[in-house]
């Protein structure tokens, strides 16, 4: 019944067209830097580049202090780039106040104005703007209507849950038409029930509204589940742009693949030994590579891991872990303290202290120094 | 249940000290004095039966209450007051002082903070100057602004060359008066109130103002409905102790003219206030206290009229 009404309103909200004019992102060799208090210069945000395509949800992903909250805010305009410029459109904005850019930003903590009630939060930018008092409360109620706050006008923001604050927000960034729509964190205040729902209702509404969207979060589950494309960054620098399967399944390199995957991948050290590349405990794992002779590191993913007698991985099973659907095997490998994780089928016979071999689907080699990924 | 009971035997040992001092020292001597307000012709510590008949002859009976005799309970006392010009001058002295003093006081350490919170560079300083007023003493800061408004020798009338004006001096009217005693407490209030309303304003979140930018909102919106809104509870605390401090004012009218009178020499109760009204009634030569009791439950009432007043409005316009 609740799912009815949803698309009910959904489809109200599209035939009074609440079309935004949805505008392509380009920033291009942004650069952020800041002197802390001791006067040491720290890179925030160091020559960064990427094509935002018009009405996308891009999830901007890193661990924190990686300088993606800091590009966001370059992009809104409250924070001024050292170098590079920022475009919407063929619109040059680097230099443009962020009231005049047309971007509608959701804080991290939604900054709701709490003496104000719902509605006169979402009024708000329309009074600035000076919309005629009718236009402004229809626009309102429609706002509040695709987020489905409707009924709650007439509250105060500390009456609302998180979940409905943040859809206030939500509301009173998009009320004024913006083309860019910038959420900062927006399920980080939430808890772990809201932030399925809320992280559908933030896909939803920028479905209907076509909007260009992005989004900073350092939860990588968050930023694959929704955006069309995730940015990966790490200090200050971008690290991968893709839609977030492929960059998944084809991490650029060590970073990107660590970051991504709960549980996390399992990185063993190895070494390439006349085109083979052999594990401590003398286990060939492939043959075939070009590389000159060099320490590397092996990527496996714990799901991509079958028992298979004539596997290449040779490990003793310390525990297993029944989840349900799954069955997860942490194992000892020879010649390695840290142990491998894998997930298989729940119908997978196996018990602790048995000596088993796996075979993969997929294999990441990358480069011991830079990370950089080979194959 | 007995958990609680404990605790609340502990609370009250705890408290036992400064209840007993507030009861000796506060509460008694105000139960008392509103007694005293009702007690018509009570003079106090008057031991010799002599001397209060000789001031009410022919008076046959009396009673006693607190070691001093009185003729009977009404409302004579009052009666006096509204009668007696110096009060009437002290009401309307007062009344000035707390409705046109105050606001502006409130008003001018807004803007002040405001400014202040919205520079960077030698903020320290300034807040420095605007907090001298606060740890220096009363009687000290009388005593500049005695001198600094003195007709033959004093800075204001060096500075724009006016010969022999009396701003506080033999000769000075009560509006130039007045005028002295304003700029005295104002300005003399405004440390304190900048304080509170900078302490205020730097723990408004500072993205309801990143999110004020977003939306273009002209500055002077972001003001009154930003900043005061979200400032209102102190703005209340403000107005509130800044009017009963008002209501009280006796030291700063002191300190300007000097001991013991009001105002300028020939006319020494020009500016004298209710609370100045109070302690010439307790004078230890005539001890006439049912009308200082009188006057002080007068004011008592005007203050609790008035907070009772801001409370109310407050309900509607403060957002805690």
């Amino acid at each position: 019944m609740e799912k009815k009404n949803d698309e009910f309103l959904s489809e109200e909200a599209q035939t009074k067209k609440i079309i935004h004019e949805s505008v392509e992102v380009r920033l291009q060799n942004l650069t952020k830097e800041f002197y802390d208090k001791s006067g040491k210069l720290t890179i925030a945000v160091n020559d960064f580049s990427v094509v935002i395509p018009a009405g996308k949800l891009i999830g901007l992903l890193g661990p924190s202090g990686c300088g993606k909250s800091t590009t966001l805010y370059m992009i809104a305009g409250l924070h001024k780039p050292t170098a590079g410029s920022i475009f919407f459109g063929d619109e040059d904005v680097t230099n443009m106040p962020p009231e005049k850019r047309g971007i509608g930003l959701v804080f991290q903590n939604y900054a709701l104005y709490p003496h104000m009630t719902v509605r006169k939060n979402i009024l708000f930018p329309l009074e600035n703007m000076k919309v005629p008092k009718e236009e402004a409360l229809e626009l309102a109620q429609q706002m509040a209507e695709l987020v489905h706050i409707g009924d709650l006008m007439d509250r105060k923001p500390n009456q609302l849950s998180g979940g409905q604050q943040q859809r206030v927000a939500i509301a009173r960034a998009l009320v004024k038409k913006p083309r860019v729509l910038l959420l900062d964190e927006p399920l980080s205040n939430l808890d772990a029930r809201l932030r399925l729902q809320t992280r559908e209702e933030i896909k939803r509404i920028q479905r209907e509204t076509g909007i260009t969207t992005i989004f900073v979060t350092h939860d990588q589950e968050e930023a694959m589940s929704i955006s069309d494309e995730i940015v990966v960054m790490n200090n200050g620098l971008k690290q991968q742009m893709d839609k977030p399967q492929s960059v998944y399944e084809e991490p650029i390199n060590m970073f990107v693949a660590k970051f991504l995957g709960n549980p996390p991948i399992n990185i063993f050290e190895a070494e390439i030994k006349k085109g083979q590349i052999i594990m401590r405990d003398g286990e060939v794992l492939e043959e075939g590579f070009t590389e000159p002779d060099q320490e590397v590191f092996v990527g496996l993913r714990p799901e991509y891991l079958r028992i298979d007698p004539n596997g290449k991985v040779a490990a003793e099973i310390e525990f297993v872990e029944h989840i349900g659907r799954d069955t997860m095997i942490l194992c000892h490998v020879d010649g390695y303290d840290h142990r491998l994780r894998a997930i298989v089928p729940s119908e997978t016979r196996c018990e602790a202290g048995q000596k088993v071999r796996f075979n993969y689907s997929k294999l990441f080699v990358f480069n011991a120094e830079t990370g950089e990924r080979y194959r | 249940m007995l958990e609680y009971k404990k605790d609340a035997w502990k609370a009250a040992i705890c408290l036992a000290p400064t209840l007993l001092l507030m009861a000796i020292f506060t509460f008694w001597p105000i139960i008392n004095s509103f007694i005293m307000a009702f007690l018509n012709n009570y003079y106090f510590a008057i031991n010799s039966e002599q001397f209060y008949s000789m001031m009410f002859p022919g008076q046959q009976s009396y009673a006693y209450f607190m070691g001093g005799r009185f003729t009977g309970v009404g409302i004579q006392n009052f009666i006096y007051l509204f009668q007696d010009d110096t009060f009437i001058t002290a009401l309307k002295n007062t009344a000035i002082m707390v409705f046109i003093s105050v606001p502006i006081s409130v008003l001018i350490a807004l803007g002040i903070s405001v400014a202040l919170n919205s520079i960077n560079k030698l903020r320290g300083l300034f807040q420095t100057i605007f907090f001298l007023p606060y740890v220096t003493n009363t009687i000290a800061l009388g005593l500049v602004f005695n001198s600094v408004f003195h007709v033959d020798y004093g800075l204001v009338n060096k500075l724009f060359d006016i010969q022999g004006l009396s701003w506080i001096n033999s000769g000075a009217t009560w509006g130039r008066a007045m005028f002295v005693l304003m700029v005295y407490s104002i300005w003399n209030g405004l440390a304190f109130k900048i304080i509170v309303f900078l302490s205020g304003m730097q723990s408004i979140d500072k993205q309801y103002y990143q999110a004020a930018q977003v939306d273009a909102t002209p500055r002077w919106r972001v003001f009154t409905r930003i900043t005061v809104p979200l400032l209102s509870p102190m703005i209340l605390y403000i107005t509130i102790t800044s009017f009963m401090g008002a209501f009280k004012v006796y030291s700063s009218v002191i300190a300007i003219f000097g001991t013991g009178t009001y105002g300028p020499v020939g006319n020494d109760k020009m500016l004298i206030t209710i609370v100045g009204y109070v302690y010439d009634q307790f004078d230890v030569s005539a001890m006439p206290f049912g009308v200082g009791s009188a006057a002080s439950l007068v004011l008592f009432l005007i203050i609790l009229f008035i907070t009772f007043f801001q409370m109310q409005v407050s309900k509607k316009r403060v957002h805690y």
